[in-house]
């Protein structure tokens, strides 16, 4: 099983593989026992109805989608981005090298972390706006629940 | 009686711009250090740099630094020096950026230079300050054995001056303190000017100041030189002073 650890030292393991690799040898170890309120083919062998083929393939359709859904999405391919976080760690191994760091390489370091923030911010604009459209989402399910509940005299 | 409350700062008195037609400085330099730029550890210097210098710097050299440190592991760092007429030179490091003569005429042409420089420098540092500017002077005030009185301040050469001593060959000191925009370091000692120049008394004057912007660098450089006019004129003596002549200022 491979581990891909990102090289920009600012996230960790790639998780999402891990995970994956993970459920794929649990589905395959463990024995499969399909869900009482899902359809059998009456063979003992499970499958999807969506998914023909073996249950194995239908397993990693499912990882890869929840991959999908968990993957984060890349923050930035920008070389200026590339070059901060290459300069940025080349410092920080220093720093953590023992070493009596000279303070022109604190200074940078502290330059390209603050660099990083402003151009790779934790929560950029698209994540707010993706949160609003969530939010306004909601609003209108629980507007139509409620005019469903009054319909039918729930309320 | 109190005891006399000593400043913290130096003290020694401001004296005015003066410009003499000779003069006892054999080097100054100004160096300019600045967050480390892992761009200039390469063989070429950056483009932008190069071709606004090459008029008054034509000559270029690249030399490899290198450092050994104590658990064996060696680091190498490269240094662009590029050579002007008349002695001057400006050389490009990761982290330093100096401007060197060895002709000094005057400090208005110095900050010329200077000025050029900082301007030329700014946008390839990729900062909006330097860690730390440091202008020094070394002045050799040549003087024939036993004839140091007169040439330096008699506080600074005291045990020589008296003749206790003989003749030595070796006589130094050091004074490192603060001043009210940074701090500064003075070197003092019998050296030599030059090989065939024999013996010499060297003054050398160190003023700096850490974390300085570099829109504020010059007005620094122009303070740090008051300092270092003030220091010099308070360590020679009177056979010193006559030599420098007239100021023109």
């Amino acid at each position: 099983m491979d581990i891909n650890f990102s090289t920009d030292g600012t996230s960790g393991p790639d998780w999402i593989g891990l995970q994956s690799a993970r459920l794929a040898n649990t589905y395959q170890r463990a024995p499969f026992r399909p869900p009482k309120e899902l359809p059998s083919t009456g063979s003992g062998v499970f499958t999807f109805a969506k998914t023909p083929g073996s249950r194995t393939s239908s397993v990693d359709e499912l990882n890869l989608i929840a991959a999908a859904e968990m993957a984060t999405p890349e923050v930035a391919t920008d070389p200026v981005v590339e070059k901060a976080r290459d300069d940025r760690l080349n410092l920080l191994a220093m720093k953590f090298s023992g070493l009596h760091q000279p303070v022109e390489h604190l200074a940078r370091l502290h330059i390209l972390t603050n660099r990083l923030r402003a151009l790779t911010p934790p929560v950029t604009n698209a994540d707010w706006q993706r949160c609003e459209e969530i939010a306004t989402g909601i609003a209108d399910r629980s507007a139509e629940i409620a005019a469903l509940e009054e319909e039918l005299g729930l309320s | 009686m109190p005891a006399e409350i000593k400043p913290l700062h130096l003290n020694l008195p401001e004296i005015p711009p003066a410009h003499f037609d000779r003069n006892f400085i054999t080097q100054v330099i100004c160096e300019m250090r600045f967050p480390i730029l892992f761009d200039l550890d390469k063989d070429k210097p950056p483009a932008s740099f190069v071709s606004q210098l090459r008029k008054s710097y034509p000559v270029y050299e690249l030399h490899q630094e290198v450092k050994v440190g104590l658990a064996g592991g060696n680091s190498h760092s490269a240094v662009h020096i590029f050579r002007g007429r008349n002695g001057w030179s400006i050389t490009l490091r990761p982290s330093s950026l100096v401007l060197e003569t060895l002709r000094y005429e005057s400090f208005e042409k110095f900050s010329e230079q200077l000025d050029s420089l900082i301007r030329i420098a700014a946008p390839v540092i990729d900062s909006d300050f330097f860690t730390r500017v440091g202008l020094r002077y070394t002045n050799a005030i040549p003087f024939q054995a036993g004839e140091i009185d007169g040439w330096i301040n008699p506080h600074l050469v005291k045990p020589l001056a008296s003749g206790l001593f003989g003749q030595p060959q070796e006589f130094s000191g050091r004074i490192g303190g603060t001043t009210a925009d940074g701090g500064f370091l003075f070197s003092h000692g019998i050296g030599e000017s030059s090989p065939s120049k024999g013996l010499a008394y060297i003054l050398d004057f160190d003023l700096f100041k850490e974390d300085v912007l570099v829109d504020e660098a010059m007005r620094l450089v122009r303070k740090l030189h008051e300092y270092e006019f003030s220091m010099f004129s308070w360590a020679i003596g009177e056979k010193a002073r006559a030599h420098l002549g007239p100021s023109r200022k």
